[in-house]
Order: C-alpha cells, then structure tokens, then sequence
C-alpha cells in the first residue's frame, strides 16, 4: 500500500505549485520544474513504464470521471477556462494536430480560450488513480488501484518479466524465477503455467502429465485432459460430449448437442476423423519402429567398423608382406595407399548389404520409413561402391603377381640356362682332360709294353717310378680341369647369388672328375 | 496508441448495447479501424423496413480526426451522395467535417446522428441538390421515389 500512498502525495504535490522543486523526491522537483517552464499550459507528465491507458479497468467507473478523448478515467487533468477536463497528454495531442484556428479553442464546446490550462483538483485525480485495475502483466490476477499499478508491475510484480541475467541468454525470465547473475535456461526450463523445472531429472515429463494446470492431466475414464486443479471435480460425461470428432484435426466449428448430427454429416473433417487417427497411430508406430531400426543401425555400423578396423590392422599387411619379396612389397604397399584410405573415408555409410532385411516391412506410404529404405539403399550402393574398389584391388595384386611370376620364371630360365652351358663347359673340359689322361695311359702302356718287350727280366725294379709319376699327372690334370671349370664360371655368372652357389659346384665338378679318373683307372 | 483503447472500448459498448436499429461489426476482425454497420431504415420515414449498409472508417488518430461514414446500399435521399463509385454513398453530415470535428463525439452519437438524418432529411446541408429541392417542394414524390429505392435495393434480399 505504500507505494499508493506515494502516488497521491506525488499528484497532490503536484497539484499544489506552493511546494518547491527541493522537495525530497526526484519525481517531484521535476514536477515543479516543468510546471515552473510551461506557463503556456502544457504539463509534461513524468514517462509511464506502462500504458495505463491499455489497462484493463475492472470496475465501471464513473462517466464523469472520463476523459472525452481517450475515454479513460482522466491522466494527469488538466482544466479549461470553459471547465472541461482532458488528459494532458489528450489535449496536447489534440492541439498538436488542430489548425491554428481550432488549437485555442476546448475540443468539446469549441469555446475560445484565452489562458492556458490549469492543474484539475486533487479531489479529482485522486478519484481517476483510485480507479481499479488488473495488473498488465501475462498470467498476474492483481487487481490495484492505478495509481500504484505501475510501482507493482514495474517493481515488485513476480510475474513481470525481466531479462535473463547472462548476457549471452536474450530470453526473459519471470521475478519470482529471477536468479541474480545466473541464467536459469540452461538447467531449468520455464513452463507456459509458469513453473521452473530443472531438465535432466524427468520432472519435465511428469510436470506436463501431471502438475502442469495448462496441459492437465488425461482422465483414465473419458481421456479428456483436465487441468490438475479441477482433476478432483471433474464427472465424465461421455455422453454429452457433442464436440466434433474432428476437433482434434482442425474442425473449430461450434455447435449445439441438437445440431450435431447435422455437422457431423456435413463436417469433412469429422468423417475422416477414424482415416486420420488410424494415420496417426500408424505414424507413431512407425516413428517407434523407426527408433529401433536407428538403434540396430548403429549397432550395425559400430560392428561393422570395427570389423573394418581389423581387416585394416591385421590382414591386410599380412596380405602384403607374406608372398612377396621386400622388392615387391613396396610396390603392392603403393597400391594399397591409393585404394584403401577411399574406403576408409566411405567407412561411416559402410552397410552390410542385409541390413535392407530388418526394416520392418511397413505401409509403403510411410514417408518415414521410406526415408529409412532410401537411406539403406545408398549405404547399400556405397558399400558396392567399395566392394567394386576391392575387387579393382585384387585385380591389381593378380597382375602384380602375374607379373611377378614372369620375371621369376624369366630369371630361373636365364640361371638354368647359364648352368646348362657351364655343364657344357665343364663337360668339354672333362672330355679334353680324358683324352689327355687317355693319351698318357697310352703312352705309359706303349712304354710297359717295349720294357716288358725290351727287358723281361728286371721288369719288376722299373715299375716304382710309373706308379710314381701317375699319381702325380693324375694331380696336375684334375687341377687343370678344375681351374678352367672355375674360370668360365667366373665370367659366365657376374651375379653374387650364382657366386654364392659356385662353391657347391666345386665339389661336383671335383667328383665327376674323380669318376672320370677312376673309370679311367677301370 | 491512445486510438485502439478508446475505439475497442467504444466498440464494445456498440456490440454489447447496441442503439435501436443500429448492428456494429468489424468489416476485417485484424482491423480495429474499418466496421461495418447495418442500418434498419426508422419507422415512420420512407426507409422504414429497408436495411442498409454501411461502412466506416476510423483515421488512425481518431479522435482527433471525424472518421468517415459511407452508405454501400444505394439510397435516395438528399444528404447522401448516389455518384457513382468513389463518392457513392458519402454522407454530409455536419459534424463529420473536419472543421466540427469534435474528439469527444462517440461513434454512438455518429450512428444516431445517422439514423436521425434518414427520419428527418436536411435539405439545406444537401449533396444531392435535386432531391433537396424535391424534398421541399413535393414531399409525396420524394418519399415515392425514396420508397422505390429502398424496395430495389434495401429490401435484404439480393
Ligand atoms: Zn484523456
Ligand atoms: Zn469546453
Ligand atoms: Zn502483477
Ligand atoms: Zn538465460
Ligand atoms: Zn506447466
Ligand atoms: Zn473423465
Ligand atoms: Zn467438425
């Protein structure tokens, strides 16, 4: 009440020029200050925060106490010397859009006027401030004089709606949900009832259900939804209820009980009423199933990626290191970077291509679930797509590999040959080394035979120095032969792996020509 | 916008207590400034039992301004153009110039004003100088004439 109370001492002050503007309250002195200025008549009125003239006035007041202009009880009044009371502000108005020649005269009884406008008394602005009316705030009931209306929806009402704190937040937050320097939004979310619910605990859900007086709740009987204050009164009537089945599709018509069947025939509405609640009730079953199916997708893609992780870890450098040769490695290693990271880019619509099969099979018409088939059609075109690039892939290694088999084969059939034509070498020196050991052989036997011709007798004494000097020919011979075996291998087989196996020949050609020296000795 | 509040409220008053023979709506429900009046011709007058149309149209500063009051059913008589289209229908009524404007006269007192203006004619404010001079000088072929009219075109059914 106190603030009222300020609100008549202002208007009475205001009434009374004696008081000067050093009087204690700022909005007086510049009562004063403006009326000391204007002795022309006009008064400027301090600004109102709100349109008191928009107000809802909830009593009828008094005609008397009505301002012919914006026929609402008078603001600031001003008199006239022929005795009619305006608004200030209706009369400056008034005169600001008048022709000179109406501007001096009273816009009720056109007389002229001499002087300017005077203050109405006290009496009657106190009657016009005590004039009743709602609070203009959204959801606030208050009823108060006018005069204080203004203090209360601008300061204390809990209902006005004040900026959130946070700067960044453009939302507006009520008084009574006001937290100083905090915004509210992010944790809390406001309901149109008005009450604040903290998110994330399920309160919201059962706010709506349940508490809020806006939405109500459903009753279990008629499934109409009454607001949770008039739950405990509430009788079902089924029977009564006239209202269009239609209602809930958009049919605003209003009816009388008699008149229903009337409307019902000729309501569109009402007749596709059952269609358009079958539709929905498909449409939220498929929005469930619809749900599911994002669900096993997900499972599906996770696994799938994974799976693609380990073809890409595990198998696939195996793939290209085992039958290779470092050389080759490289080469298939090139390919794989060219072909690979494209489908690992691909990897998040990788589908398996039977994932088509668990869309619930659904009313075709269903723009959700077509959407879904649609979505799993391209995945399934992609996972082609990827499935075309590996077989491209393995194209490649085939030919890599063919490739690969030519020149080893290539290089198996240069040594086989190489070592066809050291045989060939080793051989005739083998055959040139017989013909000398023959030759010798001959000569010795030619020689045994004049000694044993020559001289019978001491035969015997000159065998020791044959038997000496064979052995020896035999060494320098097979030395010989080895020597040329080595040397055309040598400038035969410049590549170090022949020179590594040249060792292993060695012992062979030693042993062929040992074999040779011993069927010569047989 | 000192002009909604008064123009609702005056508007409330015309629909909730109606004068006699007078029906107010708004022409378009999103505009507070254009009603559409219907307008029972007063017994005892040659209008009686003709209904006639009538569109208003409130400035946007009303009531600073007169707002302008326009007959769309065709009529005889002399204060009320019958031009044809845009001066159809214009009615000369003293205090809806812009000079004798007051901004205290309610929309009330206009449609009265109005209806008083269909019982009794003022030859000497006429638009329609022919049937001023009619009015006056053959009363009988006046209200003959008027009754016509209002039989061709007032009678409520199209
Ligand atoms: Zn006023
Ligand atoms: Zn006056
Ligand atoms: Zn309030
Ligand atoms: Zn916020
Ligand atoms: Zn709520
Ligand atoms: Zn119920
Ligand atoms: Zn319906």
């Amino acid at each position: 009440m106190q603030p009222h109370f300020d609100a008549l001492f202002a208007e009475s002050v205001r009434s009374s020029p004696s008081l000067s503007p050093s009087s204690s309250s700022s909005s007086l002195s510049t009562h004063g200050a403006t009326q000391a200025a204007t002795q022309g008549g006009n008064y400027d009125e301090p600004p109102s925060k709100i349109d008191l003239r928009a107000l809802d006035y909830v009593t009828d007041y008094d005609s008397h106490l009505m301002c012919p202009i914006c026929h609402v009880p008078f603001l600031h009044p001003v008199v006239l010397e022929c005795d009619h009371t305006f608004c200030n502000s209706c009369l400056k108005e008034y005169r600001e859009g008048a022709s000179s020649g109406a501007r001096s005269r009273c816009p009720t009884c056109r007389a002229v006027l001499s002087s300017g406008p005077r203050k109405a008394s006290r009496l009657i602005v106190n009657m016009c401030n005590e004039t009743k009316v709602r609070c203009p705030n959204d959801d606030c009931q208050e009823v108060l004089p006018r005069g204080c209306v203004e203090h209360h929806a601008t300061k204390e009402c809990p209902h006005e709606r004040l900026r959130c704190p946070d700067p960044k937040c453009d939302k507006l937050v009520k008084r009574r949900n006001h937290v100083p320097a905090q915004c509210i939004h992010i944790s809390h979310i406001e309901c149109d009832c008005g009450a604040v619910i903290e998110l994330g605990k399920g309160e919201w859900l059962r706010h709506k259900d349940e508490d809020c007086p806006n939405t109500g709740v459903k009753c279990e009987e008629c499934g109409q939804r009454i607001s949770a204050s008039d739950y405990p009164g509430h009788i079902c009537n089924p029977d009564d209820d006239h209202s269009c089945p239609g209602k809930q599709y958009g049919c605003t018509d209003d009816f009388s009980p008699e008149d229903s069947e009337a409307h019902l025939k000729s309501c569109p509405l009402a007749r596709l009423a059952p269609h358009l609640q079958k539709q929905s009730q498909l449409l939220q079953s498929l929005q469930e199933q619809l749900i599911m199916v994002k669900v096993r997708n997900e499972v599906l893609e996770n696994g799938f990626e994974k799976i693609h992780d380990v073809l890409n870890d595990r198998v696939l450098p195996y793939v290209s290191h085992s039958d290779h040769s470092p050389a080759e490695a490289s080469d298939i290693e090139e390919i794989e970077r060219d072909h690979i990271p494209s489908a690992l880019s691909q990897r998040d619509l990788l589908m398996p291509a039977h994932l088509g099969d668990l869309t619930p099979s659904a009313d075709p018409d269903s723009l959700s679930i077509s959407q879904t088939q649609q979505h799993l059609l391209a995945l399934h075109e992609s996972l082609r797509g990827n499935v075309s690039n590996i077989e491209n892939n393995i194209s490649t290694l085939t030919n890599t590999i063919s490739d690969l088999d030519a020149r080893t084969s290539m290089q198996i059939m240069n040594e086989t040959l190489r070592i066809k034509e050291d045989l060939a070498h080793t051989s005739a020196a083998l055959f040139s080394t017989r013909a000398q050991v023959q030759w010798l052989m001959n000569r010795e036997r030619v020689g045994q035979q004049q000694q044993a011709m020559g001289i019978r007798g001491r035969a015997p004494s000159a065998q020791p120095p044959v038997s000496n000097q064979a052995p020896s020919a035999r060494s320098s011979v097979s030395e010989g032969g080895d020597s040329s075996g080595q040397g055309q291998s040598l400038e035969g087989q410049p590549s170090a792996s022949i020179l590594g196996s040249s060792p292993s020949f060695r012992p062979q050609i030693r042993r062929q020509s040992g074999g040779s020296q011993e069927r010569v000795k047989l | 916008m000192a002009s909604q509040k008064r123009i609702t409220k005056e508007l409330g008053d015309l629909m909730n207590s109606p004068p006699p023979g007078i029906a107010v709506a708004l022409a378009d429900e999103a505009n507070l400034y254009q009603w559409k009046v219907t307008m029972e011709g007063p017994a005892g007058s040659p209008y009686a039992g003709g209904k006639f149309d009538l569109s208003i149209n409130l400035p946007q500063n009303y009531p600073f301004k007169p707002p302008t009051v326009v007959f769309t059913t065709k009529i005889y008589h002399p204060n009320i153009s019958n031009d044809s289209p845009p001066n159809s229908g214009t009615m000369c009524l003293g205090m809806l110039k812009d000079s004798e404007w007051k901004p205290s006269t309610k929309m009330s007192a206009v449609l009265e004003f109005a209806r008083q203006l269909l019982k009794e004619p003022n030859p000497d404010d006429a638009v329609e100088t022919k049937i001023a001079e009619q009015y006056r000088n053959d009363r009988g072929a006046y209200e003959k004439e008027a009754r016509d009219w209002v039989k061709r075109y007032a009678s409520g059914k199209k």
